[in-house]
């Protein structure tokens, strides 16, 4: 009845008009409440988990205990006693440097309205198109999707999806994020969006205002997700152009994402916690 | 037992991807490391092992990476129905043109990404890094997806060697 010809033409026609139709509406809703993602979560996460502490105890080794122990090589007599003090040691650096992050949390955490959630990273996005990472707190926890996540530098990003022990993270350096900010001094408000690479973009600043590099710019809290205050990054660059009542401005977040490690989630009121 | 193999590859290999790789210099940028698999598939394998695989891999990016539910699902569906279809008109013996392959694939995984920034993302700015990015995964895949493919290839020959020899001696058991 149909040729061969006729019916690969109609299913082009259907395979391309599908994956347009399923992207416009998952783009409407990017992040699903229930389906496979969590399963995929949950069996990926914990592997990633184990995987990441073996390399941390490992570079921890690498970067504190054999680098030193080649250096006191030329002193082979005291090779023994010396490296049993530096396996103390740097236990004990390690120890504080523990401390001093958590300390740093803990003090966050009392700026925080309600019982911040400390959680550690896992994993990082597959993709390098977007930017997200997975930490090891989930619902059990007390989080939940739409919840924002800070660290003692300043915001991270939001939650954008929770398993029951775990929680995908969307970065704000990720290009679907977006945060209300202002500038700390002149209080210029502005949007910051994602531009990877480790740079954000700020936004929808008018021109009148006067944006000097190195500027503080610090989430304004009318989003109402993120808390009022808390630090983003500095100004970077600006860059007017001849016409336009905007001007760009590029800002260096505080949070290094490359090394992030620790984050607090951020407990908020039920009715801005997204469905 | 393929499919099995391929889906435990698959986790392998983005759990490496999410954990130990941006650790290290130079491979914050590098490319999507299921497309070989998908190239090899498409090229070399039949529809019944291919399909499912396509979808797992789909999903499995779809549920950790931070964009929309489907977009992985679709641009690798997309790719290996390309490919796929691309393979009645070339010489997949040729080196050169498997190297080429992967190269297109990651092209067509930028593309497809872009594509979904400029016209379906709702108000996603194109990072500002996008042709850094495509320039360094380009490289990587000129310099190691023949290689991929070539390690994947020989992985397969030894899982139908092996399979070949344990299901005879099944048969034979049931006296078949």
């Amino acid at each position: 009845m149909f040729s061969k010809k006729m019916v690969m033409i109609v299913g082009l026609i259907a395979l391309v008009t599908i994956s347009i139709l399923t992207l416009s509406l998952s783009s409407r809703e990017p992040y699903p409440a229930y389906g496979p993602g969590r399963i995929a979560i949950s069996l990926v996460a914990p592997f990633q988990k184990m995987i990441v502490g073996t390399t941390r105890y490992f570079r921890g080794i690498w970067e504190h205990y054999f680098f030193l122990i080649s250096v006191a090589e030329e002193n082979r007599t005291l090779r023994d006693e010396l490296s049993q003090a530096r396996a103390l040691a740097h236990e004990q650096r390690e120890a504080a440097l523990a401390n001093e992050r958590l300390r740093r949390l803990l003090d966050l955490g009392k700026k925080i309205s309600g019982p911040p959630i400390a959680a550690q990273v896992v994993g990082k996005d597959p993709s390098p198109w977007f930017q997200s990472i997975l930490v090891d707190k989930g619902l059990a926890d007390g989080v939940r999707k739409g919840q924002p996540v800070v660290n003692p530098e300043g915001v991270v990003g939001l939650v954008t999806e929770a398993t029951a022990r775990y929680a995908k993270v969307m970065l704000i350096t990720d290009p679907n994020s977006a945060v209300d900010a202002v500038i700390q001094e002149n209080r210029a408000r502005g949007i910051v969006k994602g531009g990877t690479s480790g740079y954000c973009v700020l936004n929808f600043v008018l021109r009148k205002h006067d944006v000097v590099v190195g500027q503080v710019v610090v989430s304004s809290g009318m989003d109402g997700v993120f808390p009022k205050g808390l630090p983003v990054g500095a100004v970077a660059t600006i860059e007017k152009q001849e016409a336009g009542i905007f001007q760009e401005v590029t800002i260096r977040p505080y949070v290094d994402f490359e090394r992030l490690e620790e984050v607090i989630v951020v407990p908020i009121p039920e009715r801005v916690v997204m469905p | 037992m393929t499919i099995f193999f391929y889906m435990l590859v698959s986790l392998c290999l983005v759990i490496i991807k999410t954990t130990l790789i941006p650790g290290l210099p130079l491979f914050d940028k590098f490319y999507d490391l299921l497309i070989p698999i998908i190239i090899y598939l498409s090229l070399f394998r039949s529809l019944r092992e291919g399909i499912p695989i396509v979808l797992f891999f789909g999903l499995i990016m779809d549920s950790l990476c931070g964009g929309p539910m489907g977009l992985y699902l679709a641009t690798y569906i997309w790719l290996y129905v390309g490919m796929r279809w691309l393979s009645q008109f070339l010489h997949t013996g040729s080196l050169i043109l498997l190297a080429l392959s992967v190269t297109f694939g990651v092209v067509f995984e930028a593309l497809v990404m872009s594509g979904y920034m400029v016209f379906l993302a709702p108000a996603a700015l194109i990072p500002t890094d996008t042709v850094k990015t495509i320039l360094m995964q380009i490289i990587w895949s000129l310099a190691t997806g023949p290689v991929i493919l070539l390690i994947i290839s020989w992985t397969q020959k030894q899982i139908d060697t092996w399979r070949a020899r344990i299901f005879p001696d099944l048969l034979n058991m049931n006296g078949e």
